[in-house]
């Protein structure tokens, strides 16, 4: 990946350190939200939806904090919760009939506007936005499991363990979603051998 | 030169799995080797995006102190507080209403007693005080009388009735 993030399990190192991290909410919610944020949104496609379910994955990570063991990092723990909480989410809105039109939906086209003009050229830089708002586009074609595992690996860069560890599924269970995502995203790009 | 890769290698090679089998076909594979790029930049510049996008929504957010906004939702779960809002909603409307109807029956029953009285109201104690004023002259010529009505000698009722039955 050309940008990368600031490997937060770096910060905390023992497992002491770590449970003690989590007594401070304000400081575990500005190191750990925008990642949470970003997997949430990616998986609801919604951003209001998304709002709430972060705030109830912090709340519910400080009520719990005492069972935290200590055996994962706080960042894979903080995104087994957010799964669950994405899951339940999903769950109650498929038998929801009277689904509202996503006003609030997560805009591809808007996400793709903020891509760091990298690129060196204007045309390069469309083809950029293009490409970035196609494999956004293509996350909605993914089932909940293949575009949770996908957001994970992808875009917030967890090795397949933690994705393990977050999802709760096999490792090789893992590496099936994300070949058929991959092969998903592949099509909607229309790359093809 | 083999086939192409398959999904399943590309896909390792995405996911950072090493192979030397892989790299050594994508040397000498224009075609995978242009894919595999296609499919790196389309992931990187997805990833650049996602993560400026979030980072600018949750800095709006932090306007709002954290522990305010958890202190908020986790006062009341948001249906519970629905529900308590709709039932006080309702016990002030069924107050109110009630407190309405009492109101307006009793200003009826004024109204009506208002509209009644000046025209029977005064015929009513009128007669009143008629019979008011012959009760009181009966019980004055019962009192002037030497001997009450219950010790006076009996009289025939019907004079006829008793020359009728001495004549058979």
């Amino acid at each position: 990946m050309a940008q990368m993030t600031i490997p937060v399990e770096l910060i905390a190192l023992s497992g002491d350190h770590r449970i003690s991290e989590l007594e401070d909410i304000d400081a575990l919610m500005r190191l750990y939200k925008p990642k949470v944020f970003r997997f949430v949104a990616f998986s609801v496609s919604d951003r209001d939806a998304a709002d709430s379910i972060t705030q109830d994955c912090f709340l519910k990570a400080h009520l719990t904090r005492n069972q935290f063991r200590g055996d994962c990092s706080i960042s894979t723990w903080l995104m087994r919760i957010a799964f669950n909480l994405v899951r339940d989410h999903t769950k109650s809105q498929k038998f929801r009939f009277w689904k509202k039109a996503a006003a609030t939906a997560v805009d591809a086209h808007e996400v793709s506007q903020h891509l760091p003009s990298g690129a060196s050229s204007a045309e390069e830089r469309l083809i950029a936005r293009e490409r970035a708002e196609m494999v956004q586009r293509s996350l909605q074609e993914l089932s909940d499991k293949q575009r949770s595992v996908f957001v994970m690996r992808f875009v917030e860069e967890m090795d397949l363990p933690d994705i393990a560890a977050a999802t709760g599924m096999s490792l090789p269970t893992v590496k099936t979603h994300l070949y058929r995502a991959v092969a998903a995203v592949r099509a909607r790009l229309g790359v093809t051998l | 030169m083999s086939a192409h890769l398959t999904h399943e290698e590309l896909t390792d090679n995405l996911l950072g799995v090493s192979s030397l089998t892989v790299n050594a076909h994508l040397l000498n594979c224009p075609t995978c080797a242009h894919e595999l790029q296609q499919m790196k930049s389309a992931i990187t510049e997805f990833h650049g995006a996602a993560h400026a996008w979030s980072e600018k929504a949750v800095a709006v957010e932090r306007a709002v102190p954290v522990t305010d906004a958890l202190a908020k939702r986790s006062s009341f779960p948001g249906w519970f507080a629905g529900w308590a809002l709709a039932a006080a909603a309702m016990i002030l409307f069924a107050a109110g209403l009630a407190f309405y109807v009492r109101e307006y029956q009793a200003q009826n029953s004024t109204s009506l007693a208002k509209v009644a009285s000046p025209a029977t109201a005064i015929s009513d104690s009128q007669l009143q005080i008629e019979k008011d004023n012959a009760l009181l002259s009966q019980v004055n010529s019962e009192l002037a009388e030497g001997v009450p009505a219950p010790m006076q000698p009996l009289q025939l009722l019907d004079s006829n009735a008793s020359s009728t039955s001495t004549t058979k």
